[in-house]
């Protein structure tokens, strides 16, 4: 153990120690900065075109060129509306539209509304704008259109002008609630991601590791000094150590920041009161189990190179397994809402450490598949130590071209003996 | 002390790697272990030192298996590794510890040893920095660090220049003579000459040649007269049937024919002094390591003898 805990600290300070564990931390730093920026930037758009504050802003600068060919007579409530909320309205022929559409263009606050009627009298409003990027307020005149329209049927049809205006302006307003608020949906998302960037990333530098120690000959100074499966347990401590340090850095940084520019304009409001906290002891078990799965994987298949050329098409079995069990799953008991496909992806060794975050998150808890889920997930580790450690051993001191993997499983059998 | 290897064996599919080795080491000193390329001198220090798994035979230090938590023992493979991106004191003070040592003791030790082969500047530069030469020192120390009693050099003096060779040569020297087992593989016939009193010569798995150096050099007997005299001695030693082998500025070199060769000699050396050509070189000379190595390993190739 003492050897495993030495190699552990000495992997642990050679990857931080390299500019590449330090690129790596100001890209992820940049990226999340970015977010934060982007983030409230994203939220505060939904305030221009798409706002239906009829009352405030978007009309005011905005001019609307009428084309009226219904021939209902809608259109003067409607003009008269339009220049209630400050907007510029200009009524227009047909033979005014080619240079009405040319005014549009110069102009990204204007818009042709041109209303035509079909055969059954079903009017149509078509809503010409310059461009996507137009701060024209189409909605807003879609939906006052809209309200014009439909005030002067119930008006035809004999409602009292106060009532309808009551009817139109009465609704129900509806609020959707999730049982697991939005805080847990979001946790577990992000939790998937990190349980697949650690998996990928640090899984991949425990290969690297090996694979590197192997093309410089230090494996065999190494292994004169301790027994091979005592040196992939610490590789496999020291880099899931990195990762760990790193994702709760990144963690840490991400919630000072959040708690810096978060406030009563922030878009979105975080409560974490909907996620039971007592998950996170499963949850970083979850995490520890499945990062120590992949990186004996990827260490198992690091081993059976000799020259860090042949590592990336060696890799790309566990890359394989990684991509189909994230998508499984994670995404799989998402999309189907748990039921049979979360505990079938809960007892399978692979999917668990992904499936995981959604499933305790939500509130799924289910000691009958969790507990099982956990051994089942533990013993595979256990047992892929083992068989991790029997295949480096018998890897480490091939040299020449790649290892295919029947030729393991005769060296391995070979070092039976 | 004593390294025992008993019926040592190694097979890699239908390739038999070593074959039913045997040597005893009984003393402290260099032991040479030599042989071609792929001759099983590799595969058999891994089999000794439990790196590899012994197929038949055992490999016995004091009656004991080799194991490396019951034996100081190093090893500096002929591959040379060391972490290049890592400062030099770093990873010998890492090497010490997975050997035992403490932290402190790890690096008393490196300090010693690096200031011993000269390379104390060198301490805090990643390894990459160094030259050849003293990455070559760095293996050592890393080799040496935790004072080992059983130690494996494979192809140690590959690559350094003559400062450096006569550096390691002396510390070779220095450690037989205090009671270190060392055994070394080497390609370099000279070095072994120099240091082993007892050799093993591998070829193809097989032990062609075993045990004490001097013994196996008298059983070849006297093989060459080197004498310097005039043109006169260098005809009559012709016509006493001896052949030139090499005519150098001072010298020449002749073989002696396989039986009475000695007899021949003296026989010359009568009728030299007789004709009063008195040489200033009559000397007869047993094989050297190279030529025994180059017979053996050619009659069994059928080629060179």
């Amino acid at each position: 153990m003492r050897q495993s805990w030495l190699v552990a600290r000495f992997t642990f300070r050679e990857a931080v120690r390299k500019r590449a564990f330090w690129i790596t931390n100001i890209i992820y730093l940049i990226m999340l900065l970015g977010m934060m920026i982007i983030m409230p930037l994203v939220g505060g758009m939904d305030g221009g075109d798409m706002n239906l504050n009829f009352g405030e802003g978007g009309f005011s600068n905005a001019t609307a060129y009428l084309l009226d060919e219904s021939g209902s007579h809608y259109l003067a409530p409607v003009r008269h509306s339009l220049e209630n909320l400050g907007m510029t309205v200009v009524e227009i022929t047909p033979a005014q539209l080619e240079d009405s559409l040319v005014a549009i263009s110069e102009d990204a606050g204007a818009a042709v509304v041109h209303i035509t009627a079909n055969e059954y009298d079903t009017l149509h409003a078509e809503i010409i704008m310059r461009d996507m990027m137009s701060r024209f307020p189409a909605n807003g005149v879609g939906a006052l259109i809209n309200m014009e329209f439909r005030h002067a049927q119930l008006v035809e049809a004999g409602v009292d002008h106060e009532v309808s205006i009551s009817i139109l302006q009465s609704e129900v307003m509806i609020e959707p609630v999730w049982q697991a608020g939005f805080a847990a949906m979001g946790a577990s998302l992000v939790l998937m991601m990190i349980m697949f960037m650690s998996v990928h990333s640090y899984g991949t530098s425990v290969a690297m590791s090996v694979a590197t120690e192997k093309s410089t000959r230090v494996m065999e100074t190494l292994i004169v000094s301790a027994k091979p499966p005592r040196i992939l347990v610490g590789k496999v401590i020291g880099m899931g150590s990195v990762g760990l340090v790193q994702m709760l850095g990144l963690i840490i940084i991400a919630g000072l920041l959040s708690a810096l520019t978060s406030g009563a304009d922030a878009p979105v409001e975080m409560s974490m009161g909907d996620i039971n906290l007592w998950v996170a002891p499963l949850l970083l078990l979850y995490f520890l189990a499945g990062y120590a799965l992949y990186a004996l994987i990827n260490a198992m298949l690091g081993a059976m190179v000799s020259k860090l050329e042949d590592l990336n098409s060696a890799l790309a079995p566990a890359a394989i397994i990684t991509m189909i069990s994230f998508y499984a799953g994670g995404l799989g008991p998402m999309i189907t809402g748990g039921g049979q496909v979360g505990r079938a992806v809960m007892l399978f060794p692979f999917t668990a450490p992904f499936a995981a975050p959604t499933v305790l998150l939500n509130n799924d808890f289910d000691p009958s598949v969790v507990l099982p889920s956990i051994l089942i997930l533990v013993g595979s580790v256990v047992l892929l130590s083992w068989l991790a450690g029997k295949v480096y051993s018998a890897s480490v001191l091939h040299y020449g071209s790649r290892l295919k993997y029947k030729d393991v499983g005769k060296l391995v059998k070979g070092n039976k003996k | 002390m004593s390294l025992i290897v008993n019926n040592l064996t190694k097979r890699f599919g239908p390739k038999t790697a070593v074959d039913q080795l045997n040597f005893n080491i009984t003393q402290p000193g260099v032991y040479g272990l030599i042989g071609t390329n792929g001759a099983g001198k590799t595969t058999t220090i891994r089999m000794i030192l439990d790196m590899l798994p012994i197929d038949h035979g055992s490999a016995l230090w004091n009656g004991k298996t080799v194991k490396k938590s019951g034996l100081r023992y190093g090893y500096m493979p002929e591959e040379r590794g060391i972490y290049a991106k890592t400062r030099v004191l770093d990873q010998l003070v890492y090497f010490g510890r997975l050997r035992g040592l403490s932290k402190s003791e790890s690096i008393a030790a490196a300090k010693q040893w690096m200031q011993r082969l000269g390379v104390t500047e060198y301490e805090r530069m990643p390894a990459e920095k160094l030259s050849k030469g003293n990455q070559q020192k760095i293996q050592l120390i890393s080799t040496l660090i935790h004072d080992p009693q059983l130690i494996f050099l494979d192809e140690p003096f590959s690559g350094l220049d003559p400062l450096n060779s006569q550096l390691f040569h002396e510390l070779i020297s220095d450690m037989a003579a205090n009671g270190k087992t060392i055994i070394m593989s080497s390609h370099q016939m000279a070095t072994v000459e120099q240091y082993c009193r007892e050799i093993t010569l591998l070829h193809r798995g097989h032990a062609l040649v075993q045990g004490n150096l001097a013994d196996i050099k008298r059983g070849y007997g006297h093989t060459k007269l080197v004498l310097s005299a005039d043109v006169q001695a260098y005809n009559m030693a012709h016509q006493a049937g001896l052949t030139l082998l090499e005519q150098l500025p001072a010298e020449c070199v002749f073989s002696l024919p396989e039986k009475d060769g000695d007899a021949i000699c003296a026989q010359l050396l009568r009728d030299l002094l007789a004709a009063d050509i008195i040489p200033e070189k009559f000397v007869l000379s047993e094989p050297t390591l190279h030529e025994i190595f180059i017979d053996k390993v050619g009659k069994v190739e059928g080629g060179v003898a």
